[in-house]
């Protein structure tokens, strides 16, 4: 088990290292950093010195090594255009991603675990029907203009709520936890369903039933029990993605997370920010999503079995 | 035989389950499917009941209706009464069918491979059924739960073991045990060997008939094998488009054969005793469970078929007190069928 | 013999195409998602026809500015005068291509890579799926993001980047149906007849692992509308004057306290496309794989 464990975050490394590569190709596509720092006007000599003094002239497996390296032995992203560590600003917008993330998810599992389980349980029935209708339509709404359109109501006519900013703590926290959360909960709602309405038919809820378990054990230990696991899956999932940062709700609602933190430095041409906030969040979607896969081991015995088997 | 007859007339019969002019329906997009056609059952205290018939005769519907597991939708119970041990089972509560259930009736499901809860051990799915029905606290029923284990043959330190650890056959006894934990008074097993190696399944029916002697279970044995039947059961129902066509004891049923469909089922068995001799299998498919019949569901595949066959129901005839023939030809009193003149 | 058994005899033969269409219709929420669907397709083709870009698309007519939703402007004006309207229908095919030429992008690299991975197998295999894992660990939008920062902001790269960004996730779908498919007889048959590779691939492979791929494919076209307009309101996709339907509201965000109808129809439009491949791709699911049926 622990060797399997072993392996898997062995396994990690290389691939790490290799999206990193590929982000730090692609960026190294936007254009000139040393003409980005020093503006239009910059003579081609104080471009050419910069450019030394940065090291840009090296081949570009040498200069991400030299990254790479900064990176794993130092901790240091480098600095921004504004000369600002970006290992630092990113650490410091990363715990209002987590904050938003966690809570939306929260939200999320709240909403549609619950209403799968009516759906499915109410199969064909008006409720299944109703609730199917609500999960594909909030599927269907783009989260960013159902935050807008939320803005408009609570924060701006009604001022029950903050419009933006994270200033007024959980308050300032419900829009954008509840727009990133619509969309997920839908997905989930969906995926419960149609989980638990495989569960429902399997033989050994018949066991269970003849077994004389009452109908509300049957769907909540029985049915539930073997239905989670792919909930949680698409679950974690959804979760690593919000750790990659809601991008666009972030930005509407100004919330200072990694995601409007890259947005706003894509579109300053911040290259080094957007480099290291990219491989950042990699890194760490990486390795929650590695948690997750090592603690169905625990959750499921099925799983944990082929485990022990390696 | 005389033997027999004699404590049948002293002792009085008691029936721990009775069905009544039982019909069910599933209604489903695309058809309607006449599963069960109006059936009548009794089932006598420590017997064996062998349910007889081709895939798609309404077997397992039938008995899945003696729990109210038929699956609604959806299946429509359209008719008929259910007693069990005097109780209607289409009255009861929810909490008397969840008392009924496991306690008075159990069920052993055709397939040991998906009949087990996957993420629960196979003790705990053995104690959740001792902890409804008997007044036990966890740790008690999950002790309870280890020497049923063990009465089925299988050591009780695996109780704490998931069924995938399991075989088959293995499998199969933890189902016998889930189902006999808390001793119930019929028992009903449904093609319980048909999933298992052939080497496997003649300890599992040996086990079964040993702890259902040790328990005092009346059982409701499904199986299309005759060979099965021949072994475990006292009487024998044959069910074919979801009709009993022909019921009696064990001898009636093997040595006085009847009814067209139940030659048809013996002709279709190899001969052991002249090997030479060819198979005779039933010509034609089975009956379409999509067609309401108002006549003779076997006519167009009986040898003995008359115009009288496609134009009514046959009636119900007994030539003894236990020997029920559903077959129209026998209107004509010289008609015998092939098996039992050659036999006799 | 009996009536049944002479019906049994003669079943009605029908191509796939019809048994498909014959399951969708029965999906009354795909229907509906269809017949939305040719609407907007419909009024995307019409209003290149009808509507003048240079007036009434980026052009400025001061004086309407900013008018609420009336007989002669449907959906109001915006802050330039021009119609909502017909800037909202103008605007659908933006939507409609990025969506399908997107998806398209990740369905041709995606599925190729994957099916040459499923049914080559060995160490070709292994190679491409380490490289689909290396890819899939960078999260879809931060992904996009990466390319349009690489390649500039425009239509074409919004394209590429949504299409390069997904195309992982086509080729693991790819791979494990292909791997389904190759294990069956009809597959092993081909082989020992001496069929090529490449024959049997595209003839006889990838048609019947198709129906995950279509299914999946349908739902990215979804998304990906979402993800264009989410790109173009953050400035990063369709640029202003064109009224892509992410652009237009992000045009009207400083008008938001005042105008707020503005916010309201592009969104709609949106949700509205997005509901409707969202219905068809749930009816194609059913009638592609009954096993999926709920």
């Amino acid at each position: 088990m622990w060797k399997y464990v072993l392996k898997r975050i062995l396994f990690l490394i290389p691939i790490m290292l290799l999206s990193s590569f590929i982000v730090f190709y692609l960026m190294s596509l936007t254009g000139d950093p040393a003409q980005a720092k020093l503006g239009e006007d910059a003579t081609e000599e104080q471009l050419e010195m910069l450019r030394e003094q940065m090291g840009l002239n090296d081949p570009l497996i040498v200069r991400y090594g030299r990254y790479i390296g900064n990176v794993v032995f130092h901790g240091d992203l480098g600095k921004d255009i504004w000369d600002k560590s970006v290992f630092d600003e990113y650490m410091a917008r990363l715990p209002y991603t987590i904050y938003l993330a966690c809570v939306s998810m929260f939200l999320t599992a709240l909403i549609s675990v619950p209403l799968g389980i009516i759906a499915a349980v109410r199969q064909n029935k008006w409720e299944d029907f109703t609730l199917s209708a609500l999960a594909i339509a909030g599927m269907s709404i783009p989260n960013f203009w159902l935050g807008l359109l939320l803005m408009i109501k609570f924060a701006l006519q009604l001022s029950w709520l903050p419009t933006s900013g994270a200033e007024n703590g959980i308050l300032s926290l419900i829009l954008p936890a509840f727009c990133t959360a619509v969309p997920n909960a839908a997905l989930i709602t969906r995926m419960t369903r149609s989980s638990m309405l495989d569960c429902i038919r399997a033989d050994y809820l018949r066991t269970a039933r003849a077994k004389g378990v009452k109908e509300g054990r049957i769907v909540l230990k029985h049915a539930l029990g073997n239905a989670i696991i792919p909930i949680l899956t698409s679950m974690s999932n959804q979760f690593a993605i919000l750790i990659g940062g809601s991008v666009v709700v972030e930005t509407v609602f100004a919330w200072p997370g990694v995601g409007s933190l890259i947005i706003n430095a894509v579109k300053a041409k911040n290259t080094n920010m957007v480099t290291g906030g990219i491989i950042m969040t990699t890194v760490f979607v990486a390795i929650i999503l590695l948690l997750v896969d090592l603690l169905y081991a625990f959750l499921d015995p099925r799983i944990k079995a082929q485990y022990q088997g390696k | 035989m005389e033997e027999n007859k004699d404590i049948l007339k002293t002792d009085q019969p008691e029936y721990v389950l009775e069905i009544k002019d039982l019909s069910i329906r599933y209604d489903t997009d695309d058809a309607k499917v006449y599963a069960v056609n109006g059936i009548d059952l009794k089932l006598k205290k420590q017997t064996t009941l062998g349910l007889v018939g081709e895939t798609g005769a309404g077997k397992t519907t039938t008995v899945l209706s003696l729990l109210k597991l038929v699956p609604d939708p959806p299946g429509v119970i359209t008719g008929g009464e259910i007693l069990v041990n005097g109780n209607d089972v289409m009255q009861l509560s929810k909490k008397e069918l969840s008392a009924m259930r496991g306690k008075e009736i159990a069920m052993i499901f055709q397939d040991p491979m998906t009949s087990l809860n996957p993420v629960m051990t196979v003790g705990d799915q053995i104690a959740e059924s001792i902890m409804i029905h008997e007044n036990v606290g966890k740790e008690e029923a999950f002790k309870m739960a280890q020497k049923m284990l063990e009465t089925v043959g299988i050591s009780g330190e695996r109780a704490v073991e998931y069924p995938h650890q399991f075989s088959g056959g293995m499998k199969q006894r933890v189902d016998i045990a889930i189902a006999l934990a808390c001793h119930p008074s019929i028992l009903i097993a449904d093609e319980p060997t048909t999933a298992l190696d052939v080497t496997i399944q003649a300890q599992v029916l040996k086990l079964m008939k040993d702890l259902k002697d040790q328990f005092q279970t009346s059982m409701i044995m499904i199986t299309h094998d005759l060979g099965i039947v021949a072994r475990t059961c006292d009487e024998v129902a044959v069910m074919y488009a979801g009709r009993i066509v022909e019921e009696g004891t064990l001898e009636e049923i093997f040595k006085k054969t009847m009814h067209p469909y139940t030659e048809g089922l013996f002709n279709s068995l190899p001969n052991m005793k002249d090997r030479n001799s060819k198979l005779k299998p039933i010509k034609g498919l089975i009956s379409d469970p999509t067609v309401d019949y108002q006549y003779c569901a076997f006519a167009d595949r009986c040898p003995y078929a008359t115009e009288k066959c496609w134009q009514e129901v046959p009636a119900k005839r007994y030539f003894s007190e236990t020997h029920m023939v559903m077959c129209s030809a026998y209107d004509d009193p010289e008609f015998h069928i092939a098996r039992g003149h050659e036999n006799g | 013999m009996s009536k049944n058994s002479k019906a049994a005899a003669q079943p009605k033969r029908k191509t796939q195409g019809q048994l498909i269409w014959h399951q969708f219709k029965k999906n009354k929420g795909a229907v509906i998602g269809l017949i939305a669907f040719l609407a907007i397709v419909g009024l995307a083709i019409i209003a290149l026809f009808i509507v003048d870009y240079d007036t009434q698309i980026a052009g400025m007519l001061i004086k309407d500015k900013l008018q609420k939703p009336s007989a002669a402007h449907i959906f109001g004006t915006d802050h330039l005068g021009r119609d909502v309207f017909l800037r909202v229908i103008y605007g659908a095919h933006y939507s409609l291509l990025i969506g399908f030429l997107g998806t398209g992008v990740s369905v041709l690299f995606g599925t190729l890579i994957g099916a040459i991975a499923g049914y080559f197998g060995g160490k070709l295999e292994w190679f491409i799926m380490r490289l689909v894992d290396v890819l899939m660990t960078i999260p879809t939008m931060l992904m996009a993001t990466c390319v349009v920062a690489a390649f500039g902001i425009s239509i074409t790269n919004l394209i590429l980047a949504i299409g390069i960004s997904t195309a992982p996730h086509f080729a693991r779908t790819a791979r494990a149906s292909v791997m389904t498919v190759r294990g069956n007889e009809y597959v092993e048959a081909a082989k020992a007849i001496g069929t090529s590779d490449f024959i049997i691939m595209f003839k006889h492979v990838m048609p019947n692992a198709l129906s995950p791929i279509i299914v999946q494919a349908t739902n990215r076209v979804a998304t990906c509308i979402i993800a264009a307009a989410s790109f173009s309101f953050l400035g990063l996709g369709v640029p202003s004057p064109l009224p892509e339907w992410g652009a237009m509201l992000s045009d009207a965000k400083p008008f938001m306290r005042t105008q707020p109808y503005l916010m309201i129809f592009p969104g709609l439009a949106i949700m509205i496309t997005v509901l409707a491949i969202n219905l068809i791709g749930d009816g194609l699911r059913d009638a592609l794989d009954p096993k999926l049926k709920r």
